[in-house]
Parts: structure tokens; sequence; C-alpha cells
């Protein structure tokens, strides 16, 4: 009998350990404001290396990232259940977008300028106008219209979503893009697990930070349907290794795992 | 269709035969199941955590996993062709004299034949059998 209490015991104090291991670092906040903020992050490098440089000193911590025909990234492993906590939050300005306009997915939308609208040019008038809607989106798995050479983005935030079977990790990228609209939900042409969502579009005032919240179970939902996983990770990653070209964009006050 | 079931028949020689056979061959083709899928997606799984990044895991791992799986696929019949073979051969050397011995034993008792009961060399229970051996000639003797 009294063993029977001790193991119940030990179970209940195994649970209450999980449970505060699980979620005693909430919500976890990234400033970069001292010189060793990069330490609790992974760096994983997939082709040549993005500088990454933390500047404490700097609008009170930021980080730097500048990538030069390069793609790695900074992944940070923090676990959360992505309902209980769903908010994440981050400041980030872009300085240079990569050179999209000399890959083969703008060549392959150029293609798209219809014949008459050319004509249009050719007599002295104007073009209809070409909506951005009108190029289909990627396809997982399959590169049409170009995708994958211009799947670099100045800046981007992951939110990753393990699994146990690992070809169901689900992925959701925060992306800031040149030029598809903000809203836009679509599928990287990688892989059909990740959604990118565009939540800022073109060019900002560089000396301003732009502050976005997302709240990653509703946007887990619009993406993938279904009742999202927990989370495993979130990362962030400035990359030109498609493109081969250069970019450059800034991070700072990254916070996840809050509720509204 | 007849010779079908004739055969069938002769793969098994008894009941006794085929459920040793079914015993040897799930003891070998379960446990390795097992420790293939466990390997498959322990070796993945946890590389696929330490990558970190979804879109490493699609380009470089998940091919990689597809490659592995279709080599396991096309490689899984020959294994389970040679596991198929060594539990029948085993199984074929332990109930083979096994049934000789019964055999034998009863042709004992029936007074049908007499002298010691031999099996192959290549057979199991030699030690069983020579201690019947043993065991008929100290029977033998007090007739004599």
């Amino acid at each position: 009998m009294k063993s029977k209490k001790l193991f119940l015991l030990v179970i209940f104090l195994v649970a209450v350990i999980g449970f505060i291991a699980y979620a005693y670092n909430l919500p976890k906040l990234f400033k970069f404001d001292r010189k060793d903020a990069l330490s609790e992050w992974q760096e994983k490098i997939f082709r040549n290396r993005v500088l990454y440089i933390v500047e404490p000193q700097t609008d009170g911590g930021q980080l730097v990232a500048k990538s030069k025909n390069a793609c790695s990234g900074l992944l940070y492993k923090i676990r959360f259940d992505s309902k209980k906590y769903p908010m994440i939050s981050w400041k980030w300005k872009v300085i240079k977008f990569p050179e999209k306009s000399s890959s083969a997915g703008a060549a392959s939308i150029a293609k798209k300028i219809s014949f008459w609208d050319k004509l249009l040019v050719v007599f002295g008038l104007q073009p209809s106008p070409k909506k951005p809607e009108s190029v289909p989106l990627p396809e997982a798995g399959k590169n049409k219209n170009g995708w994958l050479e211009k799947d670099d983005y100045a800046a981007r935030i992951y939110v990753i979503f393990p699994s146990w079977i690992f070809t169901n990790i689900k992925t959701i990228e925060y992306v800031w893009s040149e030029d598809l609209p903000k809203g836009t939900i679509m599928t990287s042409p990688y892989f059909a697990n990740i959604k990118l969502v565009v939540v800022e579009s073109g060019k900002k005032n560089n000396s301003e930070w732009v502050y976005e919240e997302r709240n990653i179970y509703e946007d887990y939902k619009r993406a993938f349907g279904g009742t999202p996983p927990g989370v495993g990770a979130i990362a962030l990653m400035t990359d030109t290794d498609n493109t081969l070209s250069t970019a450059e964009a800034l991070y700072t006050d990254i916070k996840v795992g809050y509720e509204k | 269709m007849i010779k079908f079931k004739n055969r069938r028949k002769k793969f098994f020689a008894n009941p006794l035969h085929r459920q040793t056979f079914m015993l040897v061959f799930m003891a070998a083709l379960v446990p390795a199941t097992i420790v293939t899928i466990c390997l498959y997606y322990l070796f993945y799984g946890i590389t696929s955590a330490e990558v970190g990044f979804p879109e490493a895991i699609a380009y470089s791992i998940i091919p990689a996993a597809r490659r592995v799986t279709a080599i396991l696929i096309l490689t899984a019949p020959l294994a389970l062709l040679i596991i198929l073979i060594f539990a029948y051969k085993i199984t074929h050397r332990i109930v083979g004299p096994f049934d000789r011995i019964v055999y034998e034993l009863d042709a004992h008792i029936k007074d049908r034949r007499s002298g010691h009961i031999k099996i192959r060399k290549s057979d199991k229970f030699h030690e069983l059998v020579e201690k019947i051996n043993r065991l008929l000639d100290k029977i033998k003797l007090p007739v004599d």
C-alpha cells in the first residue's frame, strides 16, 4: 500500500516537473541587447554563411543579418502549447531585398505579359495593369514559374511544429516580401508542409522598425486547417542563395509564447 | 489444384512442424521489422530534429528517406525469403528427428522393430537419442 502511494507521488512529481519545464521560460523575449545573445540560438548553415551580428548598443539591441549568395539561419528550440500561448511578435527592418528581377521566376512572370499589352506599349498607350494574383502561386515540390529560384526573402520568421513522424513536420513562415501582396498565404515550392504568410510587403522607411504581432494558432488554422500541434522551435533567416544576390535585414524584440 | 494441395501437405511434415515453423518465422520476422522501423524513424527523426529548418528537411532528408524506403521495399522480399528458408531448415531439423524418435519408439513398443534408434548426423536431439538407446539396452537386458 505504501509503495503504491509512493509510486503515485513520484508520478505526480514527474508530471509537475515536466509541466514546469514545459512552460517555465514563457514568454520568451529576445532583445539582442547582450553580446552573447546568440549563444542560446543554433546556427544552421545550408549554403554559405549569412552574417548574423548582435549590436547591443544600437536601438536597445538588434540583430543584423547580411547575406551574400548565402543560406543559413538561426534556430531556437522552445516547446509550448500553441493554443494556450498563441502569440508571437517581433520588430524588423529590411535594408536591402534580394534581387529577384534577374531570377528565372521574374523572367517567367515577364513572359506572362500579353502580346496586346506589348502592342499598346509600342503605340505609346498604357497597357492594362497586371494583377499580381494572375501569377499562380507555387505548388509544393514543383518548380513552376521559377518559384524555387526566387524563394529568397530579406527577412523571415519561422514557427516550427515538430512531429514524431519527421515527414509531418509543419511550419509557418512569416515573410517580408518585396513583391507579394500582404496577407498572401502560399505553399513553399520546397514542401507542402511549409506555408508562407506574407506579413509585410514592399520597401519601407529604413529608419523605422516595423512591429508585427501574429496569432500562431489562428494562422495555422488558416494555413493548414485542423488543430495546431505544439510549437517546437522558432527560427529566423535572411537568405539569397536562390537569387545569388545580397540582402540585409534587422531583427529585434522577438517575443514568443504569450497570451493576448 | 490437387497438385498444389499435395505440395502444401508436403511442405509441412505435420501440424507440429507448421506450428514450430510459424514460431521460428515470427520470432525472426517481428523483431527484425520492429528494429528496422524504429531505426528508420530514429535515424531520420533525430536527423530532421537536428537540421531543424523544414526546407533542408524537405530538400535533403526526405528524398534520402524515400530512397531508403524504396531500397527497403525492394530488398524486403529477399530478406523474407531468407528468413523463410532458414526457418524451414531449422524447424525441419527439429521436427524431423522428433517424428523419427516417436515413430521408432512406437515401433519398439509394438515389437515391430528392435535395435537402436538412428537419426541423421545433421539432426538435433543426438543426446536424447543416445539416452533412449541406452534405456532401450537397459530394458532389453533382463528379457535376454
